[in-house]
């Protein structure tokens, strides 16, 4: 009678667990620098997330170890930690190719997290070069993106990636619509009928096809 | 084991529930503590962060600790994953479907107060109550179970409030107070189902050794439950049965007969009603934790008319046709009550680990459901 219910709610609950949500389940509106040397050089990229506020809240929640109701850079130091050193094996998110070959990181050391009075988490963090790079002599491209589009990542505003530092006066920044807009929805659509625990097979690049690429774009043989 | 010491036990462990819910009520009164968190003055210590924030923590999982090796942190890493399983569903739900999550759970109480009231043990003692009955005392007994529901579901709904009312008047830090809130809730949903386990299998083994000294086949009065009550409503004419949680939903027929008022028909009704039924109790708390509190209430009436619905029936098919009554109460046999008890035991036992799960998922900082 009484056991009844319990065990059908119980059961309901548990049934629940393998359908809950579906694909992507972390939105991130992004901002990116290209950060160029004194010698004109590409020697690191700088992105800036602002996590959308379901996750904000959810991450956020008991790292207010103080209780006074701010959540500061110490606070959510942790938590960024952890998502940078997690974030290392998957390139932190940013994958680029510098003639079409793919290119590997140093260590990211210059990271941070704050809260915005808008109730948003950001995060920024610098992705430093193993070698600097010369747009102009060679082509150079990158995409920030989740392989397996758990977490959806979009440019937002008119110019989201700018340049800083020393650019050669002949190379400017191109941000490129995706490749094909109508495959990308066609995906959507077919992802969103995915649960939490689906990923893409191993091989599967999924994201890169709602990535956005960034190209900087010199005129050959132009010097800076 | 004689009467008293059982109801010691019971009156022990609801003492103990009671404790916890006042314990950590009282201590939030002294200084806010955190059940999670560590307190300011360890600054120091990082908070451990629960997987299910990170970024790609999930996909790249720690492989689970060899549960050869190490056997301890292999239960600790399931019973982690299985947790963040479940309040991550709990927490799509409450912001994905709250609506079919609230439907689900009236329907289901629905279903409940319809079967729970003619589950076995049960027809018999109404049915016996009626066979001598008149047109004229089942309109009356068909109003006095519509009541007598009413209260028992008014009465649920009032203990669940206050309790959340209390713990939510002890501090103005709402989300303290909902993480208290959903700690009390997991260890009382995993109480119960320590009880309905304990009641369940405790009452088989006593009917068992007792059963046959004390009544012969077909007339048993079961006086081993727990809790003894409304004995001077149930006349000893009704029989055998099952002394669950709000199982008096129908006063004797011959309390009915005689001057008919309201004041009467109300206090029949109130003596009957005021022991909340703990399926109701249940429903609330599961609501109440999940953040669905008003769908909780309105399961607990939907639930009240269940019962009261099937009542009646009964109560009907008794004056109507004494022999469809008697089939129906000839079919309480005793493996349906095997039955009921393993079910009862079995749902006991899976309430109390997913109490359990939940409530230790609070304390080791894990995803909050509230």
């Amino acid at each position: 009678m009484i056991g009844r219910l319990s065990f059908a709610s119980a059961m309901a609950l548990l049934a629940t667990v393998p359908q809950a949500g579906a694909h992507p389940h972390v939105f991130i509106e992004m901002t990116s620098d290209v950060v160029f040397n004194d010698a004109g050089l590409i020697n690191a990229i700088n992105v800036e997330w602002v996590f959308d506020p379901d996750y904000s809240a959810m991450a956020t929640e008991d790292l207010d170890v103080n209780k006074d109701g701010m959540l500061t850079t110490d606070e959510l130091e942790p938590l960024a930690k952890e998502n940078i050193d997690n974030l290392k094996e998957w390139s932190y998110f940013v994958y680029g190719r510098l003639n079409g070959e793919k290119m590997k990181w140093a260590d990211v050391t210059d990271y941070g997290q704050l809260m915005g009075d808008d109730g948003r988490l950001r995060m920024h963090f610098v992705v430093p070069f193993l070698k600097p790079v010369d747009p102009r002599t060679s082509e150079f491209i990158y995409r920030i993106y989740d392989p397996t589009f758990y977490i959806a990542i979009d440019f937002v505003g008119k110019e989201p990636v700018e340049a800083l530092g020393n650019k050669p006066q002949s190379c400017r920044i191109e941000v490129r619509p995706v490749p094909d807009p109508n495959s990308t929805e066609d995906t959507k659509a077919m992802l969103a009928t995915k649960g939490k625990d689906w990923t893409p097979d191993q091989e599967d690049d999924f994201g890169i096809m709602f990535a956005q690429p960034v190209a900087v774009v010199c005129k050959k043989g132009a010097a800076g | 084991m004689t009467r008293p010491q059982w109801c010691c036990r019971v009156g022990a462990l609801l003492a103990g529930l009671a404790l916890l819910l006042i314990l950590p009520n009282a201590a939030l009164r002294a200084e806010p503590p955190s059940l999670t968190a560590p307190p300011a003055a360890a600054a120091t210590i990082k908070p451990r962060i629960d997987p299910s924030k990170l970024l790609v923590g999930p996909r790249n999982a720690t492989t689970a600790p060899s549960v050869l090796t190490d056997p301890t942190g292999f239960i600790l890493f399931k019973q982690q994953q299985y947790y963040r399983a479940m309040s991550l569903a709990i927490r799509d739900i409450k912001r994905t479907a709250p609506w079919l999550a609230s439907f689900s759970l009236i329907g289901l109480s629905f279903g409940y107060g319809v079967f729970h009231a003619a589950g076995p043990g049960h027809g018999k003692a109404v049915v016996s109550a009626w066979l001598v009955g008149n047109g004229e005392r089942l309109r009356r007994g068909v109003a006095i179970a519509f009541l007598s529901a009413l209260i028992q579901a008014i009465t649920a709904v009032a203990l669940v409030s206050v309790l959340v009312w209390m713990l939510g008047a002890a501090s103005g830090v709402t989300r303290e107070v909902a993480r208290y809130l959903e700690a009390t809730s997991y260890l009382l949903i995993a109480g119960m189902g320590f009880w309905l386990a304990w009641q369940a299998l405790a009452s088989r083994l006593l009917s068992r050794s007792l059963a046959p000294a004390l009544a012969p086949a077909g007339h048993a009065h079961h006086h081993h439950h727990p809790h003894h009550h409304d004995h001077a409503l149930c006349g000893h004419e009704h029989g055998a049965h099952d002394h669950d949680c709000g199982h008096n939903h129908l006063p004797p027929a011959a309390s009915l007969d005689g001057d008919w008022s309201l004041r009467r028909a109300l206090s029949i009704a109130l003596a009957v009603g005021i022991r909340p039924c703990t399926g109701a109790l249940l429903v609330l708390l599961f609501s109440s934790a999940a953040g669905l509190y008003w769908a909780g209430v309105v399961s607990t009436f939907v639930m009240a008319l269940g019962t009261a619905l099937t009542v009646s029936a009964i109560a009907a098919i008794a004056v109507g046709s004494r022999r469809l009554a008697l089939k129906l109460a000839k079919s309480d046999a005793a493996w349906l009550g095997t039955i009921a008890v393993t079910l009862k035991a079995g749902a006991g036992m899976l309430l109390m680990l997913v109490g359990l799960t939940l409530f230790w998922g609070t304390l080791h900082g894990g995803v909050s459901v509230g």
